[in-house]
C-alpha cells in the first residue's frame, strides 16, 4: 500500500481535522450514515444552501480549487470556501463538465450541444455561450440524454448519447416509434442515438463507437483509455462497464442505423445471434438487483494512495440504490475484464457523478429525482475521504489464474478460515443477450473449489475452479475474518470472465 | 367625483380642492365602498379578480403593487376582449407610453385608471361607480401583462351575491417554476411545447418572449405575457423525471420567419447555417450568433416599439462584398426596415449596409 509521505505537522493537523469531522458527522448526519462503510473511510455531507436545486450532472475542479457542479436543472454552480455562486444558468440539462487544468477554460455537455462557457467580463458568471458542436440528432424525447465529458491530451472530447425511449407503450407517442430492432424498447429517433462520439479540438463530430443503450457515465484513465457504464434494459441483461474503442459495437443494435456498414440494411433481418457475434462483451457486469440498478460515472482512483489500498480501481455509484461501488480491472489476452464489489451503501441520494480532487477526496454528486432512489435526499453532494491510516478489511481484488481465481485482501486474513471450503459460497451464471428487457441469472450453478491455496502471507487465496467464458462468478465469503478478527465490510465480489488467461499470474 | 381624480388633481396642483370635494362627497353620501386590490409577487396576476359594487356608489380603491416590476390598473367599458384591445393600444403607444402611464387615448372606454406603480408603491383612487349595472373589466396595460393581469368589476344592486374572487394558489404555477424576466432578459434552453428540440427560449422584461431554434437559426415563434413554467423540465417533485417540454405561459404570435431568413449573394442561393452560440448583455437583450455559408451573423432581437412584434437587428461582417437577402413574411403584419429594397418577400441589403441593419415586424392592435 502506498501512503504519501507527510511530515509530522501535517499528520497532526490531518488527524485533528479528521477527529473533528468524525464528531461532526456523528451527530449532525446520523440518519444519513451508510450501513456499509469500510473502516477508515468517512462520508461528509456538503450542505447545499436552501433555494438551490442541484440534481448533480457533472463535477469538475478548477485550478484555483473551486468546485464546479452542473445540474439536470441546467445550472452551473461554483463552490469555493463554502461560498456558492451561480456561474451559468439557463442551460439544457448539463450532464457533464470539463475544466482545463492549466487554462481554467470550461466546457459543458448540454443535451443539445457541447458548449464552452466564457466569462468575458470577469464578473464571475458566464456571458458567452459558445457552441462547439451540435451535430447529433435530438428530438424532444425525454430519454435522449447526452452524457460526458472527458478529454484526452490531444484536446479531443468524448461523450455518449442515450437511445430514444421509442416503445409506444412507454413513450405515449407514435412519433418516436422508429429505429427499434426486434421490438426492443429503446431505439433511434434521431441520428447517432446510442453512440459515443469524439469532438476534435477544431469542433468536428466523429462517431466513435455504437451499441449503447443508456450510457449514463464515461470515464478515462491515465493511459487515456475510455470506459462507460450502460444501464440494464433491452439488449442489456444487466448493467455493464464497457471499454470504449473506436469502431466497437457494444450490443444495442438500433444505433447501427447510423453505421456506414449498415446503410440500406433491414436491421430486423439480422439475427440476435449475429448481433452477439458483432458485439464486444462488457468488461464487467454490475449485478442487477443484487448490487446495482443504474450505474453512473466510472472514475479512476489515480490519487497516489490518498484514497486507500485501491489505487487505479474504478469507483462508480448507482442512481437507484445510492451505493458506491468499486471495480478492479485486469487485462487478459488484450481485453479488460474484472471484479466488482460494493463499497459504501447507501449514501443519501442516487449517485450519478464522482470526481477525485487533488487531495484524493472523492466528491459524490447525487440526484434521486424521477427514479425513487434509496436515501432521504432528492439531490445532494457528499465527500468520501480515507483517513490515511486505517486499512479497511476488504477483498482488494479478484484476479483470474489459469486454473481458477485468486482473491487478494487488503490485510492478512485468518488462515484457518482461508483454508476452510465452507468459507466460500461460489455461484456462476450468465446474462442472456436478447431484445427483451433485462435477464434472469441464466444457468445458475453452485461451484465448489477443488483446491485452496493461501498466498501472499495470508493476504491472498487461490481457488481452483472450472473456468467458462461468458460467465459471471460470484464469491460470497461467509464469516471470513482478518487475522486480527475483523469481518469483511463487503463480503461479496463478482468477476466477469470473458477470456481465459494463457500464462499464470506473476 | 369620478375617475382619475387622485392622479389628475395631484398633477394639476389641486390636491386641496380635491380633498375638500372628497370630504364633501363623503359627508353627503356617508356610504362609500372600499376595495383593496394588489398585484401578486412573481405571477403577473392581481390578487382580486372579481369584486362588486352598487351602481353610483363612491368607490375608494387602494391599488398596491407587491410585485417586483411596474404595473398599472385600468377599469374599462366594452364588449368581451376589450381588455386586450386597450392593452394592445397601450403597447402601440411607442416611446411616450410611460409618460402617459400606459393609458391609451380611448374616449369612453377607460373609466378610471391608476398611474404606473413601481414595486412597493400604492395608490388610492376615488371614483363613482357607473350608474348602469354590468361588468366592467380591469387590466394592466404594461406590455404583455394583459393576458393574465385582468379582472372584473361587477356593478350590481346586490353586491353581496357576487363572490369576491381571490384566485387560489395555482400549484402548477408555483413561484419555483415560473421564470419572470423582471429586470433583465432570461435565456432558458429547454424543450418547449410544440417547439424545436434545440430551443433557446428568451424572455425580455415587459412580457415579450421568443423561441429561437438553434438548429435552423430562425425564430420559431414568439409570445406575449408571462414567460415560462419550467416545472415540466425540472420535475415538480421527487417522482417526476423532468426533461419534458416547458410551458409557454402567454399567447403565441407568428414571428414571421417560416424559413431561415438570411441568404448571401442571392435570394435563391441555399444557406448552410451553423449555430455558434449566444452572448448575454446584462440588462439588454442577448445576441444570437451563427454563420451563413461561413459568414458570421449576429442577431439581437428586441420587442417592437411600434406594435406587437419583434425587432431583428443584424450585424454582419462589413468586409463581405455580396448583398444579403432577408426573408420577411409581410402578410398580416407591418414591417419597418432600416435599410434595403424589397423584392417580394425578400429584403435586399446592399453590401455597404450589411454591417448593421434592422427589420421590425409588428401587428397594429
Amino acid at each position: 500500500m502506498k501512503i504519501p509521505n507527510l511530515n509530522k505537522t501535517v499528520w497532526t493537523k490531518l488527524i485533528c481535522s479528521l477527529f473533528l469531522a468524525s464528531c461532526w458527522n456523528a451527530f449532525a448526519a446520523e440518519e444519513r450514515s451508510p450501513s456499509n462503510i469500510p473502516a477508515g473511510y468517512i462520508v461528509e455531507t456538503v450542505e447545499i444552501p436552501e433555494g438551490i436545486t442541484l440534481g448533480v450532472g457533472g463535477i469538475a475542479f478548477a485550478p484555483d480549487g473551486a468546485v464546479f457542479l452542473t445540474s439536470r436543472e441546467g445550472q452551473v454552480w461554483r463552490l469555493q470556501n463554502e461560498k456558492w455562486s451561480l456561474f451559468a444558468d439557463g442551460l439544457h440539462e448539463v450532464l457533464g463538465i470539463y475544466i482545463d487544468p492549466v487554462t481554467s477554460e470550461i466546457w459543458v455537455m448540454q443535451r443539445p450541444e457541447l458548449t464552452k462557457l466564457i466569462d468575458e467580463d470577469g464578473d464571475g458568471t458566464a456571458d458567452v455561450f459558445r457552441t462547439i458542436n451540435a451535430e447529433w440528432g435530438l428530438t424532444d424525447n425525454y430519454h435522449e440524454y447526452a452524457f460526458g465529458i472527458v478529454r484526452d491530451s490531444s484536446g479531443n472530447f468524448y461523450g455518449t448519447l442515450n437511445t430514444s425511449l421509442s416503445w409506444v407503450g412507454w413513450a405515449g407517442s407514435s412519433k418516436w416509434d422508429v429505429g427499434r430492432v426486434h421490438d426492443g424498447k429503446m431505439g433511434r429517433a434521431a441520428r447517432y442515438r446510442g453512440w459515443s462520439f469524439q469532438i476534435t479540438p477544431d469542433g468536428r463530430f466523429v462517431p466513435w463507437s455504437s451499441g449503447m443503450r443508456s450510457p449514463a457515465g464515461i470515464g478515462m484513465n491515465k493511459m487515456e483509455e475510455i470506459f462507460y457504464t450502460d444501464n440494464q434494459g433491452d439488449w442489456n441483461g444487466s448493467s455493464t462497464l464497457q471499454h470504449v474503442v473506436k469502431g466497437r459495437f457494444h450490443g444495442h443494435p438500433s444505433s447501427l442505423m447510423d453505421h456506414p456498414d449498415f446503410q440500406g440494411q433491414d436491421l430486423n433481418a439480422i439475427s440476435v445471434e449475429a448481433y452477439r457475434e458483432l458485439r464486444t462483451p462488457p468488461a464487467v457486469f454490475f449485478i442487477h438487483g443484487d448490487l446495482a440498478n443504474s450505474p453512473g460515472e466510472p472514475v479512476f482512483n489515480e490519487t497516489g494512495g490518498q484514497f486507500g489500498p485501491f489505487e487505479d480501481q474504478i469507483f462508480v455509484g448507482d442512481q437507484t440504490r445510492s451505493n458506491l461501488m468499486r471495480i478492479y480491472l485486469e487485462k487478459v489476452q488484450g481485453a479488460y475484464q474484472g471484479a466488482i464489489f460494493n463499497f459504501i451503501d447507501p449514501m443519501q441520494s442516487g449517485i450519478v457523478r464522482n470526481q477525485f480532487d487533488k487531495n484524493g477526496v472523492l466528491y459524490v454528486g447525487q440526484t434521486g429525482r424521477g427514479w425513487r432512489s434509496v436515501g432521504d435526499q432528492i439531490f445532494g453532494l457528499q465527500k468520501v475521504r480515507w483517513d490515511r491510516r486505517t486499512t479497511p478489511v476488504e477483498m482488494q481484488s479478484i484476479r483470474l489464474t489459469t486454473t481458477g481465481f485468486e482473491i487478494r485482501f487488503t490485510q492478512p486474513m485468518d488462515e484457518d478460515l482461508l483454508r476452510d471450503p465452507g468459507s466460500y459460497a461460489i455461484r456462476q451464471w450468465h446474462y442472456l443477450y436478447r431484445p427483451e428487457y433485462g435477464s434472469p441469472k441464466a444457468d445458475l450453478t453452485k461451484l465448489e473449489p477443488s483446491g485452496i491455496q493461501i498466498t501472499h502471507n495470508g493476504m491472498g487465496v487461490r481457488l481452483e475452479l472450472p473456468l467458462v467464458t461468458g460467465k459471471v462468478y460470484e464469491f460470497k465469503l461467509n464469516g471470513m475474518q482478518s487475522a486480527s478478527g475483523s469481518d469483511l465490510t463487503n463480503p461479496i465480489g463478482w468477476y466477469t470472465l470473458n477470456r481465459l488467461r494463457l500464462d499464470d499470474l506473476r | 367625483m369620478i375617475m382619475e381624480l387622485s392622479y389628475h388633481f395631484k398633477k394639476n396642483g389641486l390636491l386641496l380642492l380635491a380633498s375638500m370635494m372628497m370630504a364633501l362627497s363623503t359627508w353627503a353620501q356617508a356610504a362609500e365602498t372600499a376595495i383593496r386590490l394588489a398585484t401578486q409577487p412573481g405571477k403577473l396576476r392581481y390578487d382580486v379578480e372579481t369584486f362588486a359594487v352598487k351602481p353610483g356608489v363612491d368607490v375608494v380603491l387602494t391599488f398596491v403593487n407587491n410585485d417586483e416590476m411596474q404595473h398599472n390598473l385600468l377599469i374599462v367599458r366594452g364588449e368581451e376582449g376589450i381588455t386586450l384591445k386597450v392593452a394592445q393600444k397601450a403597447w402601440a403607444m411607442g416611446p411616450g407610453a410611460a409618460d402617459k402611464q400606459f393609458v391609451p387615448d380611448m374616449d369612453g372606454v377607460v373609466l378610471v385608471h391608476s398611474r404606473v406603480l413601481n414595486p412597493g408603491q400604492q395608490q388610492t383612487i376615488h371614483f363613482k361607480a357607473p350608474d348602469q349595472t354590468g361588468i366592467y373589466p380591469y387590466v394592466c396595460t404594461l406590455p404583455g401583462h394583459a393576458f393574465s393581469m385582468k379582472g372584473n368589476m361587477v356593478v350590481t344592486d346586490d353586491p353581496d351575491s357576487v363572490k369576491i374572487d381571490k384566485p387560489e394558489e395555482d400549484e402548477t404555477l408555483g413561484n419555483n417554476f415560473v421564470l419572470h424576466p423582471h429586470h433583465k432578459p432570461i435565456v432558458k434552453r429547454a424543450f418547449v411545447q410544440d417547439g424545436p428540440p434545440r430551443a433557446i427560449n428568451v424572455g425580455i422584461p415587459g412580457g415579450i418572449n421568443y423561441c429561437f431554434d438553434a438548429e435552423s437559426c430562425t425564430v420559431a415563434f414568439a409570445w406575449f405575457g408571462p414567460f415560462l413554467d419550467i416545472g415540466p423540465d425540472w420535475g415538480r417533485n421527487a417522482n417526476e423525471r423532468g426533461g419534458r417540454p416547458v410551458r409557454v405561459l402567454g399567447e403565441r404570435f407568428d414571428a414571421g420567419q417560416p424559413v431561415f431568413p438570411v441568404r448571401l449573394g442571392g435570394k435563391n442561393i441555399p444557406s448552410q447555417v451553423r449555430f455558434k452560440g449566444y452572448r448575454l448583455h446584462g440588462m439588454n437583450a442577448p445576441t444570437l450568433e451563427f454563420t451563413v455559408n461561413g459568414a458570421w451573423v449576429k442577431e439581437t432581437i428586441t420587442p417592437s416599439e411600434q406594435g406587437i412584434g419583434l425587432k431583428y437587428a443584424f450585424e454582419m461582417d462589413p468586409g463581405l462584398v455580396t448583398p444579403v437577402y432577408v426573408y420577411v413574411d409581410r402578410n398580416d403584419a407591418e414591417v419597418v426596415v432600416s435599410h434595403g429594397t424589397w423584392e417580394g418577400s425578400w429584403l435586399k441589403i446592399a453590401p455597404e449596409d450589411i454591417a448593421s441593419f434592422s427589420i421590425t415586424r409588428f401587428y397594429q392592435p
